[in-house]
């Protein structure tokens, strides 16, 4: 009994620790108020109540679906992204609303970013750092975050994230909400450079396992919120790619994994990302064309794309459709949910999972990398 | 007998000319009240000296720090626009701590309604900005104290957080000291039963 409750102390004051001393609101004071307002403050209180719990019944597109959370945009998209001429590499924050850039930092010489992934609090970054240049063939994973008025800070290395190997170009990081685990996909750079591997760090451990070589490359990387479970692509001779997921066990060993859906296509990527609620959403089409990612980019960006991406249970059911329209604002393939699992990021912009409309449209960079929320 | 007032200004009506009491004894009753309020300069003392305390007990039992910052917020607003009338001033801290607790409470009430309808509510303690802090056996400890029932989790971080005795938890929860000991030894032993230990 006393090893349990030094351990609940130490618990308790390590997470209370957290809270930091010198940050906080100030002191409240009340504003001035007639007195019969204050009479009707409970009935106004009552009826706010009462039309918010009436507009969470009204989000429900029908009964079969589950209500989705009470949740907001991200405030900030992360972008890593390349010069007009395809040498300098920067990360960018900018504001969801209307595309503003908020802050820029430089890729240090000699590297590039490349997938970056958000932890579930919008704030928390990590970012593959690719090393380039005749400097060998690398990546490392570095934390970032992101201020209130989106100043970007940090950029410290995570350990064991010194990977050898390129990391993969679409969606080749994920983070679990808590920030517990990363997974990567990596290919490796000398030899056979379609081999790809998947790999798992706990982020409080350290530990780091990876599962592989295959003979495809690894992409569009998910996790579902309890860092059980990773869903990603696997892509063979650039023709077949198909939707899989695999149980990730305690240990952060990656299991096999089963497959969901295949889609034969050599024009347009297959892209996946699994819901909080444990759905698939897969996307396939001219919103997920494939680009030369690394080469200067921007005619493409005005087109208009009109497509659609497909809900699918863990054994592949279809379970409906949903369309996705809008102007793209990023000339990459993109399909990103945010912690909620009611904002999806894709091309055209942020698409509201709860809502029908156009998706709002998100001005990327010149020439975008990739983009997290 | 000491008449001590109810800690819970939340549920009480201080546009009656009287006032609700309990005594030490557990007796409820009504009568004039007779106590000045507690001036506001003891607020605001009250609020720099222990505000940090007040926000990590509220973040350890609704398990995000915006939500306990909230509460302390409301907590402290209700106090200026009615103040206590407390037998002295030393026991304003106990008073606070109580409704902080109530306030917790109904935050707790308020995002169960919300989570029926939605998808399970993720407390940000064991977020991002955590988990890189706290290793994996303290957030197993947290995740565990947060399955536990209310009163149960209240008691816990009381007596193991702020290290309060019987009384002075059982003063901010509104029950008898020998209620809180119960509680506690209640909560420990599923506590262990959670984390598959022996108790």
């Amino acid at each position: 009994m006393a090893d349990l409750e030094d351990r609940l102390r130490d618990a308790l004051r390590a997470a209370a620790a957290t809270v930091d001393e010198h940050a906080g609101r100030p002191f409240p004071t009340p504003a001035r108020r007639a007195a019969p307002v204050r009479r009707w403050t409970p009935v106004a209180a009552a009826l706010v109540v009462l039309l918010m719990v009436g507009g969470i019944f009204m989000v429900r597109r029908n009964d079969d679906d589950p209500v989705l959370p009470l949740a907001r945009m991200p405030e900030f998209v992360v972008l890593s992204t390349l010069a007009a001429d395809g040498t300098a590499s920067a990360l960018e924050a900018r504001r969801t609303a209307d595309g503003r850039l908020l802050d820029r930092r430089a890729a240090p010489e000699g590297t590039k970013f490349r997938s970056v992934a958000v932890a579930g609090n919008g704030r928390v970054v990590f970012a593959a750092v690719q090393t380039e240049g005749g400097r060998g063939c690398g990546f490392e994973i570095e934390r970032f975050t992101i201020g209130r008025s989106g100043q970007i800070t940090g950029g410290t290395p995570v350990s064991r994230g010194r990977i050898d190997g390129e990391i993969a170009t679409e969606g080749g990081l994920a983070v679990t909400p808590d920030g517990a685990r990363i997974a990567y996909s990596a290919q490796q750079c000398a030899g056979d450079a379609t081999r790809g591997v998947l790999g798992v760090i706990e982020t409080s451990t350290a530990a780091r396992r990876e599962s592989g070589p295959v003979q495809a490359s690894l992409s569009s990387l998910s996790w579902t919120p309890d860092g059980r479970t990773l869903v990603y692509v696997r892509t063979v001779n650039s023709r077949s790619s198909t939707v899989l997921v695999a149980d990730v066990g305690a240990s952060g060993a990656i299991g096999t994994g089963t497959k969901i859906r295949t889609v034969r296509n050599e024009t347009f990527a297959l892209l996946a990302v699994v819901t909080p609620d444990r759905r698939i959403i897969v996307l396939d089409g001219r919103l997920a064309k494939r680009t030369e990612t690394f080469a200067p980019q921007g005619s493409s960006r005005r087109r208009d794309a009109d497509n659609s991406v497909r809900f699918l249970d863990l054994k592949g059911r279809e379970l409906g459709a949903r369309s996705v329209r809008g102007v793209a604002g990023f000339d990459v393939p993109l399909l990103k949910l945010d912690a909620s699992g009611r904002f999806l990021l894709t091309a055209v912009g942020a698409v509201d999972l709860a809502a029908e409309g156009p998706a709002h449209r998100i001005d990327g960079s010149a020439n975008d990398v990739d983009v997290a929320w | 007998m000491t008449h001590v007032y109810d800690p819970t200004p939340i549920v009480m009506d201080h546009d009656k000319p009287r006032g609700l009491w309990r005594n030490s004894s557990g007796e409820r009753g009504a009568g004039a009240l007779t106590r000045p309020a507690v001036p506001p300069s003891a607020l605001t003392e009250l609020y720099r000296d222990h505000r940090v305390e007040f926000v990590r007990i509220g973040m350890l039992l609704v398990g995000d720090r915006a939500t306990a910052e909230d509460v302390l917020h409301d907590v402290f607003l209700r106090m200026q626009l009615r103040p206590p009338h407390l037998a002295d001033d030393t026991k304003l801290l106990a008073y606070a701590r109580a409704a902080i607790l109530n306030g917790c409470r109904m935050a707790l009430r308020r995002r169960r309604l919300i989570r029926r309808l939605s998808e399970p509510h993720r407390p940000p303690v064991w977020s991002a900005e955590s988990a890189v802090i706290l290793d994996e056996d303290r957030r197993t400890v947290l995740r565990a104290l947060h399955r536990l029932p209310r009163r149960q989790r209240e008691a816990l971080v009381l007596r193991y957080y702020l290290e309060l005795s019987d009384q002075e938890s059982a003063e901010a929860m509104g029950v008898k000291a020998g209620t809180v000991r119960s509680t506690v030894a209640r909560a420990l032993a599923a506590l262990g039963r959670e984390l598959g230990e022996e108790g």
